[in-house]
């Protein structure tokens, strides 16, 4: 068992089956037209519990990203030292995704852009987010490319 | 909030167990150890004692929950003393020691008691402080350990990353703060970093934990307990020449705006609507404060508090420690006891204490003159925090 899987749930699930089709996909409230992320049962701008999830285009800047030095799981599970990030995505001002980064990777500083891929872990597919291998030339284009 | 039409309630008593690392004594026995000297500092027998509080959760996961060994809550103080008196006690699940300390005041003016024992016991486990060998990858987790972001330093190294990036702050400024708790710690007696003084060097070549966060911005974990014993402010005037009224409080009611991590923004949106609650329901206003006692989990926590309860703008404290504001001579004094940086990782209680011992002028060799009302807060603006503030009659 990958202990790194994440362990889908009810209210998650659209969030996964959109990511194992390569496309992000987070809730929006039919009310107030505001995304929200993580899922949640009612929205905490308006309090509807309208909500439905939508694609959105995987594009975004680094919003903050920090290098993990400290060895907080097992180097069989997670090698340190590795990078973790906050992702603001494009469609709305904190509307953030978290990812990650390893060292050997070219390396990112917070403002830059990047947009989302999908990596397989486990049974699942995981969002994470890379430099743009895109064009952002139209604002609702596909994000990266999925496997 | 207004307590005009209530009796109020004093803090009366304080006390501290000793603070170990590589523990030797059980945490029952050090709760024990701080409750009875809170109580004895208060001129009182446990007799006297006729309500209990506390928040007892343990400050990282995995905890197994064993009173007297990894917690010690309502259920090891009733069976640990006879409390012949006892008529009223609360365990708070969430709002650290702040909220223990409100309940009881609430309790006193509501007449469920009259004489209220409140501490908070922290067990520190053996082992890799915060490592974890399956971490939760449930409910909001499971967008987020799967990146290996699991520990809480994570996310605050990710709000103070981005703090450095929006004020153009460096790590250096931080450095006035850090050295300036451990230089007050040398004052104070109980402190486990007493002893062991830190240079502005010293500070900026300690060990990177998760990038901007080094090892000196984290508090240093202890086992150990705090306790004050907290009065009907009638009674206190009766019996006790020296109370720190608690004139003034406020929770953290604020929802965070991601339950992934911390943002930069809810450190001040949050934290400004606790302070805007506790500067309204007391009347006062920062600059009425003569020391701040401001919770310390790691050290940005000082910024945003600082800023948050408007002691100067956004952005604006690297500057305003840098200006030496925060020194014991400055203009307000801050953690004049160390902090959880240099005394040890109490939670806030010993930031209570230390605000409590120095409107009362107890507060020995680093007695600021003339204090006389001092703000305290418990947690993070990004967790379930609360605030105090303490006066001397």
């Amino acid at each position: 068992m990958d202990l790194l899987e994440p362990a889908v749930d009810d209210m998650s699930r659209p969030f996964w089956e959109a990511a194992a089709r390569g496309k992000l996909a987070v809730q929006k409230c039919d009310s107030c037209a505001g995304y929200l992320h993580p899922p949640r049962a009612g929205c905490p701008q308006c309090g509807s519990a309208d909500l439905a999830f939508a694609e959105v285009s995987g594009r975004g800047i680094v919003h903050s990203i920090s290098r993990t030095e400290q060895a907080f799981l097992p180097a069989e599970v997670r090698k340190s030292p590795y990078y973790v990030m906050i992702v603001e995505l494009e469609e709305q001002p904190g509307l953030y995704l978290v990812s990650d980064r390893e060292l050997h990777e070219p390396s990112l500083a917070i403002a830059d852009r990047v947009e989302a891929h999908f990596i397989q872990r486990g049974t699942t597919w995981l969002p994470r987010f890379e430099l743009p291998t895109t064009q952002p030339t139209s604002s609702d284009g596909p994000a990266g490319g999925a496997e | 909030m207004t307590m005009s039409s209530q009796p109020g309630a004093a803090i009366v008593g304080v006390g501290h167990s000793s603070l170990q690392r590589g523990a030797q004594d059980s945490l029952g026995a050090l709760t024990a150890q701080a409750c009875m000297a809170a109580v004895s500092d208060a001129g009182l027998k446990p007799e006297d004692i006729d309500g209990l509080a506390t928040y007892p959760k343990a400050p990282y996961s995995g905890s197994a929950g064993v009173q007297g060994s990894d917690v010690a809550g309502i259920d090891f103080m009733l069976s640990r003393f006879p409390w012949p008196r006892l008529r009223w006690f609360a365990e708070l699940q969430t709002g650290m020691i702040a909220s223990a300390v409100i309940e009881a005041v609430h309790a006193i003016n509501a007449g469920a008691c009259e004489v209220a024992l409140v501490w908070r016991a922290l067990h520190n486990p053996t082992g890799n402080y915060g490592s974890y060998t399956a971490p939760s990858r449930s409910g909001d987790a499971q967008f987020t350990a799967p990146y290996g972001l699991v520990s809480i330093l994570q996310w605050h190294a990710l709000a103070y990353a981005r703090y450095l990036h929006e004020h153009g702050a460096s790590r250096e400024a931080m450095a006035e703060v850090v050295t300036q708790q451990r230089s007050n710690a040398a004052r104070n007696p109980v402190a486990y970093f007493r002893d062991k003084p830190l240079t502005k060097d010293g500070y900026l070549s300690s060990r990177m934990i998760s990038d901007p966060l080094s090892l000196l911005d984290c508090d240093l974990p202890i086992q150990g307990c705090a306790a004050v014993v907290i009065a009907r402010s009638d009674l206190s005037e009766r019996s006790w020449d020296r109370a720190a009224n608690i004139v003034g409080y406020a929770q953290n009611l604020a929802p965070l705006s991601t339950g992934l991590h911390y943002t930069l923004a809810d450190t001040f949106t949050v934290g400004r609507k606790l302070a805007d609650s506790l500067w309204s329901g007391c009347g006062l206003a920062p600059s009425d404060m003569d020391t701040a006692q401001l919770y310390d989990g790691f050290s940005p926590t000082i910024y945003y508090w600082l800023e948050a309860l408007g002691f100067c703008g956004r952005g604006e404290a690297p500057g305003f420690v840098s200006e030496g504001n925060i020194s014991p001579t400055g203009g307000l004094p801050l953690n004049t006891f160390g902090g959880s940086l240099s005394e040890g990782r109490l939670h806030g209680i010993g930031h209570v204490i230390e605000a409590a011992r120095q409107v009362t002028g107890r507060a020995g060799d680093r007695q600021i003159p003339d204090a006389r009302t001092s703000v305290v807060t418990t947690g993070s603006p990004l967790l379930r925090s609360g605030a105090l503030v303490l006066q001397s009659s």
